[in-house]
């Protein structure tokens, strides 16, 4: 079991009023899985994400990560999770300006214990197709080239999952189909995925689908015909290209 | 974190704004200036009193007189023979030597004032002094022409005499003295040579005025005493100065049984009087440049917190995006606190650098003695980085105790 959520519940206080943003969430995730949760705003997507990043922990109920159990973890345990074990990949991207493509990429090995070097990471943008843009910085690149770095970044240390935070939000329809295309790849090949977003169309890509409303899961069920962004796309430049 | 990474990304994150980075700085870079100043200052004017000193004194000796009665003798050199106690004596240089500990050798002295001295054609009134040979050693004071006295010449009672060169003027006129005969107290010496010329002495004495013959010669040829004007004493750590003169203090209390009220019939001096005298002379000018580099070093500490914080304040989204790939708090305080201490070391070593011009400036200009030493660029290196350190604390630690999520929540 890669993901075991036991009835967790995530509790604010905001303004002497108690705000329950997850409010008795369980459900369980194998390995290999590829999950998507949707929601409207203020459903408790984020305050999900974030408790399955590992960023955030529960204030109760029980949630395991590979077998660990992340609240009974210290902050340098935490962090050691968060570089291990998963992958994120945000709405905005969140590159560094300041930093190559490559360094960019690099970043989580900064705070990792192995031995990867260079050349990982140069596989790594290959591997999403960016291979020659290794020395561009964010500002020169196209925001779904970004968000592709961002996604080599996630994978640089070999997390078993990768978790997505709204990834095409910030995209234009293409873009945003080949960003969905590299995490179908990626659950091809044996990576979990779980993809947060608040569309339909892309919570479709993946073949399972759990909705979310006032912090509690509302439907928990299977996609019968997940949609292969490899074809949408196929079909998008067709259509271009007979316009 | 590798530390050679941390420094690299340190100097990116600075170098992206270099206007604010520089401006960082400058209260840094005028701190250390001030401070490199001020070592120089300091080292320069103990080393020009030290030189001063060693020309009047020898090496850092520290000299027991005999002392009472109310005239002097010599300046320092203790109650001329005939006038002063006679209390003083070979048996007490015996003790010093082997009962005192960290005293080198100790060397025996006599000295007679106004006492004439005449060459066949002039008569002088001067000083005469009873040294033995270790005195060249500890005064640095050597014959300018002839020789200087001997061990031989100390144990033969030899009738030879070292003249300083205004007694030598006064005596012989412009002909030369070495190998000439003088007469004092009746008795022939041979002059075997001229000292150097020393001058006169912070008192207004003219060292020059002096006639030197072995203290055997004085002691049994020209005046039969057995006591002795003054015990010269050299020491093997001079900084243990202190120390030392107290231990001798109190040993010849005891040997002279000096008890309270009895004054003390010796004295002993050591340099530090006049170090203080010298020293003086130069420290307002330390006084004022250790204010002016306490004050723009806290400046410099403050504007490096204050910029620190808000660079804090805008990387937030960066401290959040790096905590959420696996930055511990102590990477994301390392971050920080690299960045602040390469700020201030920086501001270091452009203000050792400017210190430096600035002590060429001030010896060509005003001949205040500076002197640039190791010790100086240590203490700048050490108060740039504890500068860096100290307040880059805050901000650094407020960066690494930011929640992720909030962070990574911030606007851009």
């Amino acid at each position: 079991m890669m993901i075991d959520m036991q009835d967790v519940t995530r509790v604010y206080e905001m303004g002497g009023q108690q705000v329950r943003a997850a409010d008795g969430i369980s459900f369980q995730v194998e390995a290999g899985e590829f999950v998507a949760i949707i929601g409207p705003s203020g459903s408790g997507k984020s305050t999900l994400m974030n408790l399955l990043a590992c960023l955030d922990t529960p204030t109760g109920g029980r949630y395991f990560l590979d077998g660990a159990e992340v609240g009974r973890l210290d902050d340098d345990a935490l962090s050691r999770v968060r570089n291990h074990k998963v992958g994120l990949v945000f709405q905005s991207y969140n590159l560094l300006p300041r930093m190559t493509a490559l360094e960019n990429v690099e970043l989580p090995l900064l705070y990792g214990t192995s031995a990867e070097d260079g050349k990982a990471a140069r596989a790594a943008l290959e591997a999403v197709g960016l291979g020659e843009r290794a020395h561009h910085w964010p500002s020169q690149l196209s925001g779904g080239q970004q968000q592709r770095v961002a996604i080599a970044r996630a994978l640089i240390t070999d997390p078993a999952i990768i978790l997505a935070d709204e990834p095409t939000g910030a995209l234009d329809t293409r873009s945003g189909l080949e960003v969905m295309d590299i995490l179908q790849r990626l659950n091809r090949e044996g990576r979990t995925v779980i993809l947060v977003t608040h569309e339909q169309t892309i919570a479709e890509h993946a073949r399972r689908v759990i909705s979310l409303r006032d912090g509690r899961i509302v439907v928990d069920e299977a996609v019968a015909r997940p949609r292969e962004a490899r074809e949408e796309l196929a079909k998008l430049v067709q259509k271009g290209v007979t316009q | 974190m590798k530390i050679t990474r941390t420094l690299r990304e340190a100097r990116r994150a600075l170098g992206a704004n270099k206007v604010r980075t520089f401006l960082t700085m400058l209260g840094i870079i005028v701190g250390i200036t001030a401070l490199t100043l001020i070592a120089a200052v300091g080292q320069g004017s103990k080393a020009e009193v030290t030189g001063r000193l060693s020309k009047v004194w020898g090496a850092n000796p520290i000299m027991v007189t005999a002392s009472a009665g109310s005239r002097s003798a010599g300046p320092h050199m203790g109650m001329g023979v005939g006038t002063g106690s006679q209390t003083l004596t070979y048996e007490d240089l015996a003790a010093i030597e082997q009962e005192v500990p960290n005293v080198r050798k100790a060397s025996p002295g006599l000295v007679k004032s106004d006492v004439l001295a005449k060459s066949r054609q002039q008569s002088a009134t001067t000083e005469v002094w009873g040294i033995t040979p270790e005195f060249r050693e500890y005064r640095s004071w050597d014959a300018e022409s002839g020789e200087f006295l001997s061990d031989e010449d100390v144990q033969s009672s030899a009738r030879v005499a070292l003249i300083g060169s205004t007694v030598a003027r006064e005596l012989f006129g412009e002909t030369d003295p070495v190998g000439a005969t003088l007469r004092i107290e009746n008795v022939a010496f041979k002059v075997k040579g001229l000292l150097a010329s020393k001058g006169t002495n912070p008192e207004g004495v003219d060292m020059d005025d002096r006639v030197m013959i072995p203290i055997t010669t004085f002691a049994h040829r020209l005046y039969n005493v057995t006591y002795l004007s003054n015990i010269v004493i050299q020491l093997q750590d001079v900084t243990r100065m202190p120390e030392t003169a107290q231990a001798i203090t109190k040993l010849l209390r005891e040997r002279h049984q000096i008890v309270p009220p009895k004054q003390d019939d010796f004295g002993v001096r050591t340099p530090e009087g006049m170090v203080k005298m010298f020293a003086g002379t130069s420290q307002s000018l330390t006084l004022f440049l250790g204010i002016v580099s306490a004050i723009a070093l806290l400046v410099g500490g403050l504007v490096i917190m204050n910029i620190m914080l808000v660079s804090v304040g805008e990387r937030t989204r960066e401290i959040g995006l790096r905590r959420a790939v696996g930055a511990r708090r102590k990477d994301i305080l390392a971050q920080f606190l690299a960045e602040a201490v390469a700020v201030s070391v920086s501001g270091g070593v452009i203000g050792v650098v400017l210190g430096v011009v600035g002590i060429w400036l001030l010896r060509l200009l005003t001949k205040t003695p500076a002197l640039i030493s190791w010790q100086a660029v240590a203490l700048a290196a050490v108060f740039s980085v504890l500068v860096g350190l100290v307040f880059g604390m805050y901000p650094a630690r407020r960066a690494a105790l930011l929640p992720p999520v909030e962070a990574l929540r911030t606007e851009e």
